[in-house]
C-alpha cells in the first residue's frame, strides 16, 4: 500500500517536472527554429511577422551574400583565432594562478588573493585601460583582444575551489619522490582536472566567440576584427537610417536597409553555428564540472 | 576515439572552409576592378599625363607621389575608390582610408593621430568643438583660402555655406557640402497612384480631404492607409501635415518675421496637429503600432497595398511590387486647411555639413587641401579628365553619370551590381561631397523609384517650398560653452518630454483639451525661456 502511494505521488512530480522542461525545451528551441527558417526565408516576410516557424518563400540569397562578403569570412577566421589562442591564453594564466592560490603555506598568497578579489568589485574604468593599452602600443592589434582580459579572477577561484577539492595525500606522495611543485600540477593535478578544464574551456571560449565590446573600442583595422562586430554592425545598419540619409541620400538608406534584412538572419546562424557544433562534445565536462565552483573559498 | 576524431574532422572542415571559401569579390563588386580599368581606358593614363604636362603649373601637386590617410565613420572598408583614384592620378595625392566605427570614434580621437583627415559629414558637434574649438587639434581652412580658388568661387555663389562652417571662435574646421537635386527635399509625402485609384479615391488637396480618403481606404481595403512609419517633424509627412495647420513651416524654432526666435512646440498650430493626428489613429485611419514598426515591416504592408501612404518605405517600392510591373508612386502637394490657405511647406537648404575635417598636425596639408579643392570645380580641372565637383557625388561625367538635353540624365550602372546605389557608395566614392549642383532640376530617365519620386518632387514639392530665408537655421547656428551647457542641461530634457507628449498625445493616452496646459506649463517649468535666450542669442550673431 505504502509503495502504490509512494509511486503515485513520484509520477505526479514526474509529470509536473515533465511539462516544465518540455516548456523550457520550446521557449529555448522556438527561437533557433525561427531564427533558421527567417534566415531562408524571403526578407520582407520575415520582417513583417509572416514566418511563425516554417519558412516563407525560400531563398538562399543571405547565405550566399554572406560566403561571398570577404568581411564577414574574415570576421568568421580573426573570430576562431581569438576564441582558440586566447582561450589557451587564458587556461595559461588562470589555472595555475588558481593551484598556486590553494598553497597557502606560500608567503604572500592571502594576501595577493585579497588583491584579486577587489578588482572583482572595483576597476579603474574604461578610459584608463584605454589609456593603458594605447601606451602599451596594444591599440589597434591583435594582442589588445588576448591580453585584454586574459587573466578572469572568477575562473581563477572556481580553479581553486576544485584544487582544494582533490586529495592532498596525492600530492604529498609526489613531494616525497622528488617532484617539485611544477611537475607535480603537470603530471598529477591537471590529469585529474579533466572536468575543470573541460568547463574552463567552454567558459573561455563562449566568451571569447560573443566578444565584440573590445574590438569595437580597441581596434579599427577591419583585418582584425572579429565576425561578432560585423554582426552587430549589420543588425544595427536598419536603425541609421537617418544619418545615411545624411551621408549618401535616401536610395542609399533604402539600400544599406536591403542588405541588411537579407542577411542579418544568415549571419547569425553562420556566426552561432561552431559552438553549437562543438559543445555536443563538451558536453560531459560540462556536466561533471558545472558544479565544481559552487562552493567557495 | 570516434567522437574526438570527428571533432577534430568538423573543426579541420570549419577552418580549411573559412581559408577557402572566402571569395575576395564583394556580390556587388565583382566587376569594379573590370570597371576601374574602363574608366582607365576611357581616359586614357598618356592623356591625361599629356594634359598635366600643359598645366604643368597646377597639376601634379607634389613632386614625389605622397600618401594621406582619411578616416571614415561607418561600417564598411574602403579602398580603390574610382573617383579618389582618379584625384591621385591627377594631383600626386594618393589617398587611403580607415574605417572607425560610430561607437568607438571618440576612443579613436583620444588615442594618436595617425591620420590627416576626417572625411564623414556627421561628426559630431561636441567633437568639433572638444577637438576643434576647445582643443585647436583641426586644422583651420581660412588659412589655406588663398590655395583653394573653387572653394573659394563656392562661397561667393553660397555665402550661406562659410557661415555655416564658420564655428563659434571664427574658425572653418569643415567643407560645405552643396548638392541642388531632384530629391533635395525633407518633405516627402508619398503614395501609391495606383491604390488610390482602384478605390475611386481623389488625390487630397486639404485636411479634410485626406481624412475623407482614409476613411475611404479603411471601409473599401479594411486596413489603415496611413503608415506613419516615419512621424518625424523634420522629414517626410511631418513637416507637411504640420504645415497645413497655419503659417509655420517648422515646428520647432523659427524666426517669427522679425528676427525673434519662437519655439512652436506649444503654439496653436502644433495643437491643431496633434488634435488631427489623434483623430486619424483613433479612427484606426493610421496603422496603429507606427511607432514601434520597423522598416521592413513598413515595406511589407506598402508593397502588399494595406498602407497607400508613406515615408521611406516608399524607397524600396519597384516596379515588380505592382501587379502590372510599371511604378505607380506619387508625392503628394501640401495641403491646406480651414485654417490656412497656404501650400508652403519647408524648403531643404542645398548647404549642409560636407566633413573633411583636417589634422592640424598632417605634414600634407598644403597639398590635401588642393586635392580637395577639386570637389568644387565646376569644369574638369584637367582638359578629358571628367572630373569635377560632381564626380564627389556621382562619378565621372560621361562615363558614370550622362547629362541630356531634355532635361534628363543617366546613371551608367556598371555590370555586377544591383544598382547605380551599389556601385556608388563604396567602389565609386566613400560617401557625397563638394559641390553637386549640376543637376538641379534634372530628371533621371531610367523609368522607376528614383523617376517616379523626382517627378513628384518637381511637380509638388518644389513650387510650395518655402524661402530659404526662412528656413531656421537650427544645424548651423553656433553656441558659447556656457549656452551649450543651457542646451546640454535644459533643451534635451524638453526635446524627449515633447518627443514622449507627442506620442501621448497622438494615440490618445493623454487627452489633447485636457493635457495641453500641463504640457506647455511642464515645458515652461523646464526652462524653455532659457533655452529660447540662448537660440536668440546665436541666431543674433548669425545674422551679423
Amino acid at each position: 500500500m505504502e509503495f502504490t502511494r509512494k509511486k503515485k505521488k513520484n509520477s505526479a512530480f514526474d509529470i509536473a517536472v515533465t511539462v516544465i522542461s518540455l516548456v523550457l525545451v520550446a521557449a529555448v528551441l522556438y527561437p533557433l527554429i525561427l531564427v533558421v527558417s527567417s534566415s531562408i526565408s524571403d526578407p520582407v516576410a520575415a520582417a513583417s511577422g509572416e514566418v511563425l516557424l516554417l519558412p516563407k518563400g525560400f531563398t538562399l540569397e543571405g547565405y550566399k551574400r554572406v560566403f561571398q562578403d570577404e568581411h564577414i569570412m574574415m570576421g568568421y577566421a580573426n573570430s576562431l583565432f581569438y576564441t582558440i589562442v586566447g582561450t589557451l591564453i587564458n587556461l595559461l594564466v588562470t589555472i595555475p594562478a588558481g593551484y598556486v592560490m590553494t598553497k597557502t603555506e606560500v608567503p604572500g598568497t592571502k594576501f595577493i588573493m585579497k588583491l584579486f578579489l577587489f578588482t572583482m568589485y572595483f576597476s579603474g574604468g574604461m578610459v584608463p585601460a584605454f589609456l593603458l593599452m594605447n601606451s602599451l602600443g596594444l591599440y589597434n592589434t591583435r594582442w589588445v583582444l588576448l591580453i585584454l582580459g586574459a587573466f578572469s579572477v572568477y575562473n581563477c577561484i572556481i580553479c581553486r575551489s576544485f584544487f582544494l577539492g582533490l586529495p592532498k595525500e596525492l600530492e604529498e606522495a609526489a613531494y616525497i619522490d622528488g617532484s617539485s611543485y611544477i611537475k607535480t600540477f603537470m603530471t598529477i593535478i591537471l590529469p585529474l582536472s579533466k572536468a575543470l578544464l573541460g568547463v574552463m574551456v567552454l567558459y573561455f571560449a563562449v566568451a571569447h566567440w560573443n566578444s565584440y565590446f573590445n574590438a569595437m573600442i580597441y581596434t579599427y583595422d577591419a583585418n582584425i576584427q572579429p565576425l561578432q562586430l560585423f554582426l552587430r554592425r549589420i543588425l544595427i545598419l536598419e536603425k541609421t537610417s537617418a544619418e545615411m540619409m545624411e551621408a549618401g541620400g535616401d536610395e542609399y538608406a533604402a539600400q544599406q536597409q536591403q542588405v541588411a534584412a537579407l542577411i542579418k538572419y544568415a549571419v547569425i546562424v553562420v556566426s552561432s553555428l561552431p559552438l553549437m557544433i562543438i559543445y555536443p562534445f563538451l558536453q560531459k565536462f560540462f556536466e561533471k564540472g558545472v558544479m565544481i565552483g559552487s562552493v567557495k573559498g | 576515439m570516434r567522437k574526438k576524431l570527428l571533432s577534430a574532422l568538423l573543426a579541420t572542415a570549419m577552418v580549411v572552409s573559412v581559408c577557402a571559401c572566402g571569395n575576395t569579390e564583394p556580390a556587388n563588386g565583382s566587376e569594379s576592378e573590370t570597371k576601374q580599368s574602363e574608366v582607365e581606358s576611357s581616359v586614357s593614363t598618356s592623356q591625361s599625363t599629356e594634359v598635366v604636362e600643359e598645366n604643368d603649373s597646377l597639376y601634379p601637386l607634389v613632386d614625389e607621389p605622397i600618401t594621406v590617410t582619411g578616416v571614415v565613420i561607418g561600417e564598411k572598408e574602403y579602398k580603390d575608390i574610382i573617383v579618389w583614384d582618379k584625384v591621385a592620378e591627377i594631383t600626386g595625392v594618393n589617398f587611403e582610408w580607415i574605417t572607425v566605427d560610430k561607437e568607438a570614434i571618440n576612443t579613436f580621437l583620444s588615442a594618436d593621430w595617425e591620420f590627416d583627415f576626417i572625411h564623414t559629414r556627421t561628426l559630431a558637434d561636441t567633437i568639433v568643438n572638444d577637438y576643434g574649438v576647445l582643443g585647436g587639434r583641426f586644422a583651420d581652412y581660412n588659412d589655406y583660402l588663398e590655395l583653394m580658388p573653387n572653394l573659394q568661387k563656392t562661397i561667393e555663389e553660397y555665402p550661406e555655406a562659410k557661415k555655416a562652417m564658420t564655428e563659434i571662435n571664427g574658425e572653418m574646421y569643415s567643407l560645405p557640402y552643396i548638392e541642388a537635386s531632384a530629391t533635395a527635399t525633407q518633405v516627402r509625402a508619398y503614395y501609391r497612384t495606383d491604390l488610390l485609384e482602384k478605390y475611386d479615391i481623389p488625390v487630397p488637396k486639404t485636411t479634410e480631404e485626406f481624412y475623407e480618403a482614409l476613411k475611404t481606404y479603411k471601409e473599401k481595403n479594411g486596413t489603415a492607409g496611413f503608415s506613419g512609419a516615419s512621424l518625424r517633424e523634420t522629414q517626410y509627412w511631418g513637416p507637411m501635415l504640420y504645415a497645413a495647420f497655419g503659417t509655420s513651416v517648422q515646428p520647432d524654432f523659427e524666426d517669427d518675421g522679425t528676427g525673434t526666435v519662437v519655439y512652436n512646440r506649444t503654439s496653436e498650430q502644433y495643437k491643431l496637429y496633434l488634435e488631427f493626428m489623434n483623430r486619424l489613429y483613433k479612427e484606426e485611419l493610421i496603422q496603429q503600432e507606427y511607432m514601434t514598426n520597423d522598416i521592413n515591416v513598413a515595406i511589407g504592408l506598402a508593397r502588399s497595398g494595406d498602407t497607400v501612404f508613406y515615408a521611406d518605405e516608399a524607397h524600396s517600392l519597384m516596379p515588380e511590387d505592382f501587379a502590372d510591373g510599371e511604378m505607380h508612386l506619387s508625392v503628394m502637394a501640401p495641403l491646406t486647411s480651414e485654417y490656412s490657405d497656404d501650400q508652403e511647406v519647408l524648403r531643404q537648404l542645398i548647404v549642409s555639413k560636407g566633413g573633411m575635417y583636417l589634422n592640424a598636425e598632417s605634414e600634407n596639408l598644403e597639398a590635401l587641401v588642393q586635392a580637395l579643392d577639386i570637389m568644387y570645380a565646376t569644369e574638369e580641372v584637367v582638359e578629358g579628365s571628367g572630373l569635377h565637383g560632381m564626380s564627389f557625388c556621382y562619378g565621372i561625367e560621361g562615363v558614370d553619370y550622362i547629362k541630356n538635353d531634355d532635361g534628363t540624365y543617366e546613371l551608367v550602372t556598371p555590370e555586377g551590381f544591383d544598382s547605380f546605389t551599389a556601385y556608388q557608395y563604396g567602389t565609386l566614392i566613400v560617401n557625397n561631397a563638394g559641390r553637386a549642383t549640376d543637376l538641379e532640376g534634372y530628371i533621371t530617365s531610367t523609368p522607376g523609384n528614383a523617376q517616379a519620386r523626382q517627378i513628384g518632387f518637381r511637380d509638388n514639392i518644389f513650387p510650395y517650398a518655402c524661402d530659404a530665408s526662412k528656413v531656421f537655421p537650427a544645424s548651423f547656428i553656433k553656441f558659447t560653452t556656457d549656452e551649450q551647457d543651457v542646451i546640454t542641461t535644459r533643451y534635451t530634457d524638453i526635446q524627449k518630454h515633447v518627443t514622449e507628449m507627442r506620442d501621448k498625445f497622438i494615440t490618445g493616452i493623454v487627452d489633447i483639451e485636457t493635457g495641453w496646459d500641463e504640457y506647455c506649463k511642464a515645458i515652461e517649468t523646464m526652462g524653455i525661456d532659457e533655452v529660447l535666450e540662448v537660440y536668440q542669442a546665436a541666431y543674433d550673431r548669425w545674422n551679423q
